[in-house]
């Protein structure tokens, strides 16, 4: 009996005191929201409950942060359904609809399971939001990429400008008015994983409309010093669509885009697909292959021939 | 046989589902209704009933908004330590979410006639069975909040009906 208490007594004085260590600056609001993104502030508040045992806090299965007890961690999510979830032996999942400029508070807690704690994440008001995370400290380090633009390390931006060789398009090109319009109507990162070949696996968020927008830009400026007659509006206009951003590491990086270009009133549609490697970064073969798409769109003839007309 | 089947009674989590308005449902309820749609969230909790006109000019618009919010409840640590009923799938805690929907019908600038329904679902937590997750609580309340406006929407069909006449000048 006696041995039994002193068991009991070992196993509170864990649960109690064996506290994971939150030792980040304490909670600061973000100050001004960036354009465009909504703020999740993701906490922990400290409980002596399962103090030592982490997890991983996903948004959209990507993993955002591992937080321990009493801490915090600002995620900049573009709008729209955002699925956040964790797991050890179950799942804890919610979805929020993230408007932008809103603040949203998720809280973080731990309740008992019969191997290992379970995850259990939900939505709070600000009032309570506001009141727990301020005892919170900043979650630093261990923590994974967040999937915004405020994190350039994990998105890929289509850069430029693009080199274009000057025989490419004849010196003159008239052509009636016509117009580039983006086919996707919002900003909306779309989670493209990069498929291993030999071991890595790893994701990247990849906004389509700024994609479209950024070659279209490109072809546009390239047309205009061409003499095609471009304008914002007009009868005859073709919509950009970025059908499927693929990338891909082996020896090297590699990015291929699909494109998909549609006259209005749907008299002709092509497929465009451009590939680049980068033995460095993902980054390059993205812009790799989003400034050939652009070359490939002007070189293609079927595309010269439509604005010629 | 009778303890076995208690046995798994008490590991299966509960879930409970209310929705309001109560509106009869009816097996054949096609009705559709064309005009501008206002509703910037997931395509599949807008009504069915209401199709967008966006490209062409119609008096008619129906704006959509719904919000969901979140509840959880946990029993305190040392009730669930010290409790031997625990092990036997006695209530770990309990999650809840409620859904509101309402679609406000607008001719111009005025709001003719709005459909709301409000749905809330809970769930009971053990240490067997965590239940649905917050998102499939969402998912689903939010589907029956669409259902339930569809219903509402076609128990009203003469109305509406008349009113896309008047509003067309037929």
């Amino acid at each position: 009996m006696k041995k039994a208490s002193a068991t009991l007594g070992w196993v509170l004085f864990g649960i109690i005191f064996i506290t994971g260590c939150a030792t980040g600056p304490s909670f600061k609001k973000v100050e001004a929201i960036p354009e465009g993104v909504g703020i999740v502030y993701i906490y922990r508040p400290a409980s002596p409950i399962g103090a030592g045992a982490s997890y991983d806090v996903r948004a959209d299965g990507i993993s955002l942060v591992t937080l321990l007890s009493g801490e915090y961690f600002v995620h900049y999510a573009q709008p729209g359904e955002v699925e956040f979830s964790a797991r050890t032996e179950s799942t804890s999942a919610i979805t929020v609809d993230i408007k932008a400029g809103q603040t949203y508070y998720l809280k973080c807690t731990l309740s008992f399971g019969i191997t290992v704690g379970r995850p259990q994440l939900v939505l709070v008001s600000s009032d309570v939001g506001e009141k727990e995370i301020a005892a919170c400290n900043l979650e630093e380090g261990k923590t994974a990429k967040t999937l915004t633009k405020a994190s350039p390390e994990a998105s890929l931006v289509a850069e430029g400008p693009v080199s274009i060789d000057k025989d490419i398009l004849a010196p003159t090109l008239s052509s009636t008015p016509f117009s580039l319009v983006n086919g996707h109507e919002k900003s909306k990162i779309t989670i493209v994983p990069m498929k291993p070949t030999i071991t890595i696996t790893r994701t990247f968020d990849v906004d389509y409309k700024q994609l479209a927008d950024f070659i279209m830009a490109q072809l546009e400026k390239e047309l205009k010093n061409n003499g095609a007659k471009i304008q914002p509006e007009s009868d005859n206009s073709f919509k950009f669509t970025v059908e499927t951003v693929e990338l891909r590491y082996g020896v090297l990086y590699s990015s291929i885009i699909t494109l998909l270009v549609k006259k209005e009133g749907g008299t002709w549609s092509k497929t465009y697909k451009t590939e680049d490697s980068s033995g460095w970064a993902m980054q390059r073969a993205f812009n790799g292959a989003a400034h050939k798409m652009v070359i490939l769109i002007l070189k293609d003839d079927d595309f010269r021939r439509l604005i010629s007309k | 046989m009778p303890l076995i089947c208690i046995g798994f009674t008490a590991c299966a989590s509960k879930q409970e589902i209310f929705i309001s308005p109560d509106v009869p449902q009816l097996a054949d309820s096609v009705f559709q209704i064309k005009g501008r749609v206002s509703y910037d969230g997931n395509k599949d909790y807008l009504p069915r009933t209401i199709i967008d006109q966006a490209s062409s000019y119609s008096p008619l618009t129906f704006q959509y908004i719904h919000a969901t919010s979140y509840g959880m409840r946990d029993m305190p640590a040392l009730t669930v330590l010290i409790n031997p009923l625990t092990r036997l799938g006695y209530p770990l805690g309990e999650n809840a979410v409620i859904s509101v929907g309402k679609l406000s019908v607008i001719m111009g600038v005025e709001t003719i006639k709005s459909y709301s329904a409000i749905c809330s679902i809970e769930i009971t937590r053990n240490l067997f069975s965590q239940g649905s997750t917050f998102s499939e609580m969402r998912k689903e309340s939010l589907i029956a909040v669409r259902d339930n406006i569809e219903f509402q929407l076609y128990h009203d069909r003469e109305f509406l009906t008349n009113l896309t006449h008047a509003s067309s000048g037929e």
